[in-house]
């Protein structure tokens, strides 16, 4: 469970928000939408523990370090590294279990169950094919066009299962087909904790099972 | 085991990054080897005394230092990775990742300007074994306390020139102790001089790993 209490936020004068009450429960997609500058990035910054609020507080419950996940815009990850290599990168930060360990089988792309990985290149390959990107496995992330680069930051932000994810804009740089994977993507989370969608677009808030308005 | 695996992990990528862009190593090697070779020009046949010999050595390798050591974390916030690295990665091994990469970096400067230094310089060396001990611990001192101010300088707006700010008066103490060691190991005797200051380079050495056990969390998260 997610509880946010009188969560305020100032940039020296500027007020971005001010007292944000919020009580989320496990198994809940919530979208987080306002206008440009009404501090949608922010929020998710202060909930992952990046940012300190100027007032009030985030409780989560038992959340440990990797068990936040959260993919950004402005976040290109390592550019000097390739595909594979970022999420090598990540793998070991978790030990190098891979992100569907804890499952006993995963569906594949045809939707048949297939073994979950259990070492470190297993889950590289898994995400790779997952994610569709084993075309662009050994380019520069920073080479990538926008679209790639969110594919991969979503890979990387579920990687280790988190319990609560937070996407910023996650649908902006996705084509249909990455639509569709951000959406299986959200039906997983909705098993395993919390989802914070930070969106502009009228219809993904509306596939949430809340709005939070700022 | 699994802190010493990410650990790993941070000391693996950041020379990955390094080796791809050469940003901190040339930059750092290029003015540790092209300080000697102008020093050689304006000293020719003038003999130095081990105390300036081993002064202009510490000021050669502590500002070729400085360029590169700044890197390691300001490259972090400049390419906004580095919430990505206190999301995923606890703060104890990222501060160990990014220590021994330091420590590598300055190895790695120090193999290139040390022997072109004494070549050069014409430089006689009583004691290579002392001098080499008297660097390494420099270079501990060096790579542990850099770690602690790039990450309290990272987050600054004006970082680079932050980070060399706070690091010239810290650092001090380890100058004056290392050039003094280094100085010894030029002379016909090391008596009297290279075994007091190499005392105090251990004890800085160890107050600065205990500073940066405890601080290095506050630092970075802030």
């Amino acid at each position: 469970m997610l509880t946010i209490t009188n969560l305020t936020k100032r940039y020296g004068y500027r007020q971005v928000f001010r007292d944000v009450n919020c009580q989320i429960e496990s198994g809940q997609v919530v979208a987080v939408t306002g206008r440009n500058g009404a501090g949608k990035s922010t929020l998710l910054r202060i909930v992952a523990g990046l940012l300190r609020p100027s007032k009030g507080e985030v409780l989560l419950d038992e959340i440990a370090i990797g068990r936040i996940g959260m993919a950004a815009p402005d976040a290109p990850l390592y550019r000097e590294l390739t595909v594979q290599e970022n999420l090598q990168f990540f793998a070991k930060a978790h030990n190098n279990v891979g992100a569907w360990h804890a499952t006993p089988t995963v569906a594949g792309d045809s939707g048949t169950a297939r073994h979950a990985p259990t070492c470190q290149q297993e889950y590289i390959e898994t995400a790779l094919e997952r994610f569709h990107l084993m075309p662009r496995r050994d380019d520069l992330a920073g080479d990538l066009s926008s679209g790639w680069r969110a594919r991969l930051q979503l890979a990387v932000a579920t990687f280790a299962q988190p319990k609560v994810l937070l996407l910023d804009e996650p649908a902006a740089n996705l084509d249909e087909a990455g639509h569709a994977l951000l959406w299986e993507l959200l039906d997983e989370q909705r098993q395993r904790g919390i989802a914070l969608v930070a969106t502009n677009d009228a219809r993904e808030a509306e596939r949430c099972d809340r709005a939070l308005l700022l | 085991m699994r802190m010493l695996n990410a650990a790993w992990a941070v000391f693996e990528k950041d020379w990955r990054s390094e080796w791809r862009t050469k940003a901190g190593l040339s930059t750092s090697v290029l003015f540790a080897v092209a300080t000697p070779i102008a020093l050689s020009f304006t000293m020719v046949r003038q003999k130095m005394s081990p105390e300036i010999t081993g002064g202009l050595l510490w000021t050669v390798l502590l500002f070729a230092a400085l360029l590169g050591l700044s890197r390691a974390f300001i490259k972090e916030e400049e390419n906004g990775t580095a919430w990505l690295l206190r999301l995923h990665f606890p703060a104890d091994a990222i501060m160990l990742g990014k220590t021994l990469f330091n420590f590598s970096l300055l190895l790695i400067m120090q193999i290139a300007a040390v022997p072109l230094f004494l070549i050069l310089l014409n430089v006689q060396l009583t004691q290579p074994w002392l001098l080499i001990l008297a660097l390494l611990l420099g270079d501990i001192g060096l790579a542990i306390t850099s770690t602690l101010l790039g990450a309290l300088a990272s987050s600054a707006r004006s970082r680079g020139a932050l980070f060399a700010a706070i690091a010239i008066p810290v650092l001090l103490p380890l100058l004056v102790c290392a050039t003094s060691a280094t100085s010894a190991c030029f002379a016909t005797s090391i008596a009297g001089t290279y075994w007091p200051a190499m005392q105090i380079l251990i004890g800085f050495d160890l107050a600065m790993a205990a500073c940066v056990w405890m601080l290095f969390g506050i630092a970075w998260g802030s």
